[in-house]
């Protein structure tokens, strides 16, 4: 059990507050955020090359900010991997035994279990000069882990792959991680590589930690509307509260005639002003004659299509409406709808998806 | 003719003339060595002295500078402390100081009693060799210092908390990554520290004096057999010294590094 308290620290303009967080055994943890947010200030803290204003860092009911850096027994993937390069690969991985002072048994013991799983025999005689990016990722990564760290930190260990090798990696790796029970604190900017290697994921912003939950509810339910900019939603608008009742709570648009219908999660205040917020994938396109279902009915917009563009087998297109819209559609639908810049299209909102967040100042603390 | 050509051809002519002016210093040694003879032959017991004497005191002063300059570099580059910024400027006085006036410092500081409690318990040092060293070492240790800090900054520290993540101390990291990574910096801090003393003259003069066949070393010899008209004699030792400095710039030429240039333009702006 690792956990985190309390880290507090100030460089210049950056400040990370009151950092709060707890690892599971074996969990694979991934904090998510753009850069600059302070995802590898933490790390250097955890490390304990950046001194921390306060808080505390407890492994196994030891605080480990109170220790030297070389005796925290922590794993350290940097994104670079940082390989020794007056070093061969097999000395760069059995550098950390040797300053340890391990026996030549035990690391070669070690060091034969670790290129089995990783598959680097091959490479161990070889200078670290003229390995690809992948075999640099499984050297660096068998030489963070043979030490057997009571946790492995994980900084964009992917940023130096290739593009169209990354997921692959990401699903490797992931599996590799879980088959050595290593408990793992990853941090990244890239959602798609949070979402597939994720047990739960944290999102830090600006030096706060906006959300923690599991994959599926911070990518479906961003706690904050910060979470939600960063999860990619644009389709943010300010809105009244003007009626509600049990099940659903209607959202006056301001100068404008546009009302949006969400679900009630929370309670709220007449005339009480909000964000809401919807994802592009949640707006669908009505076809004429087809019946609209009962959850699309409420929110229905027509308007023209602005832009578009194809990327990954799905379409973007924003839409100039009574509200300016962005949506995302399957590039096949795009295709079978045929649609173009300037052509006219009625589309829905996904009522049950519908997120909304109090507006400032009133807007409540992410569950963490 | 283009301005962008003429440009290029402004510039070939300067470089070209100032190549031909130091070929023309050098000939010119050559030729006057023909023209005169010696007032006074010089024995091959008088070269391999000063020769001997400048080799060892450089080395010696060289290996000084830059045992010291390891760990007080390792400072400069990789930490931040109180009055870094002054202490750094007092270290490099010597890179722009006149080694003459370094030279006289430490004249006036054996005359003091700190000085005289120095040399009562661990030695003279004033008109002797020792004076030698320690002028050697006070004009280059500035000089070694900031070529070894350059070298450390160059190095990214990451490697060293990989190092100290996986278990190694500080001084493990400093000993077996820091070092070997910055090896070939430290080889062209000492090869610039060494030429740079084997050049020593001001310091050296003051503090050592100029006693043949006791301080004699090779700029000092120059020195006298000038001072004394012995223009035959002085062009032999000019022509061992150009010797000993074209050796160290080719040692400095053939280590690998992109920064070699700039550590010998370094090392021909100093004072």
């Amino acid at each position: 059990m690792v956990t985190i308290e309390a880290l507090s620290l100030q460089l210049g303009a950056f400040f990370l507050k009151e950092f709060n967080l707890s690892l599971r055994e074996q969990e694979h943890f991934v904090l998510l955020g753009p850069t600059g947010s302070g995802k590898t200030t933490l790390l250097r803290c955890l490390l304990g090359f950046q001194r921390v204003s306060c808080g505390r860092f407890l492994l196994r009911d030891r605080d480990l900010l109170r220790e030297e850096p070389h005796l925290r027994n922590l794993g350290f993937l940097p994104q670079e991997y940082a390989l020794f390069p007056h070093l061969s690969v097999r000395k760069n991985i059995t550098f950390g035994p040797a300053v340890r002072g391990l026996t030549q048994e035990e690391t070669a013991c070690r060091l034969q279990d670790l290129a089995a799983v990783l598959e680097i025999h091959h490479l161990l005689e070889r200078s670290v000069e003229g390995l690809s990016g992948g075999e640099k990722q499984r050297v660096a990564l068998a030489r963070a882990l043979i030490v057997e760290p009571d946790l492995l930190l994980l900084d964009e260990p992917f940023s130096a792959i290739d593009t169209g090798l990354r997921e692959r990696l990401w699903v490797d790796m992931k599996t590799l991680l879980r088959r050595l029970g290593t408990t793992v604190l990853h941090v990244t900017h890239n959602l798609g590589e949070a979402a597939a290697m994720g047990d739960r994921v944290g999102l830090l912003i600006e030096g706060n930690l906006e959300q923690v939950g599991p994959v599926e509810e911070v990518f479906m339910q961003p706690a904050t509307e910060k979470a939600a900019r960063y999860l990619g939603i644009k389709n943010i608008f300010e809105g009244v509260v003007v009626s509600q009742d049990e099940g659903q709570v209607s959202f006056q648009v301001p100068e404008t005639d546009v009302r949006i219908v969400a679900p009630r999660r929370r309670p709220w205040e007449n005339n009480q002003h909000a964000r809401v917020a919807v994802r592009p994938q949640d707006i669908k396109i009505l076809k004429e004659g087809i019946p609209v279902r009962e959850d699309l009915s409420e929110n229905v917009f027509e308007g023209e299509i602005t832009s578009l563009y194809t990327c990954n087998d799905f379409t973007t297109l924003t839409l100039s409406s009574a509200l300016p819209l962005e949506m995302r559609v399957p590039a096949y639908i795009a295709k079978r709808c045929q649609l173009q810049p300037g052509k006219r299209i009625r589309v829905a909102i996904w009522q049950g998806n519908i997120l909304t967040y109090p507006s400032e100042p009133e807007r409540a603390c992410s569950d963490l | 003719m283009n301005k962008n050509r003429l440009f290029l051809l402004f510039c070939s002519i300067l470089l070209g003339a100032i190549t031909i002016f130091f070929l023309a210093l050098i000939l010119s040694l050559f030729g006057q060595m023909k023209l005169s003879s010696s007032l006074r032959p010089l024995s091959g017991d008088e070269i391999f002295f000063s020769v001997k004497l400048t080799l060892l005191t450089a080395t010696l002063a060289s290996l000084l500078a830059l045992l010291i300059s390891l760990p007080a570099a390792y400072l400069l580059a990789r930490h931040t402390f109180p009055m870094k910024s002054a202490i750094e400027t007092l270290l490099y006085l010597p890179l722009v100081l006149s080694p003459v006036a370094l030279g006289a410092m430490l004249l006036v500081f054996f005359n003091t009693a700190p000085g005289r409690f120095f040399e009562a318990h661990l030695g003279r040092v004033v008109f002797e060799v020792p004076g030698i060293v320690l002028a050697q070492f006070v004009v280059v240790v500035g000089l070694c210092l900031n070529v070894v800090k350059a070298t450390f900054e160059q190095v990214n520290p990451l490697y060293e908390q990989i190092a100290m993540s996986l278990g190694a101390t500080r001084i493990k990291a400093f000993f077996f990554v820091l070092l070997p990574l910055a090896r070939r910096g430290i080889m062209a801090a000492f090869l610039l520290t060494w030429a740079r003393a084997v050049g020593e003259f001001g310091a050296t003069v003051l503090l050592a004096g100029a006693t043949p066949l006791k301080t004699e070393t090779l700029p000092v010899a120059i020195y006298l057999r000038l001072s004394s008209a012995d223009v035959h004699g002085a062009c032999l030792f000019i022509l061992i010294s150009l010797g000993l400095s074209l050796g160290t710039l080719f040692l400095l030429r053939h280590l690998n590094g992109d920064d070699r240039s700039s550590l010998i333009t370094t090392w021909r702006l100093l004072p």
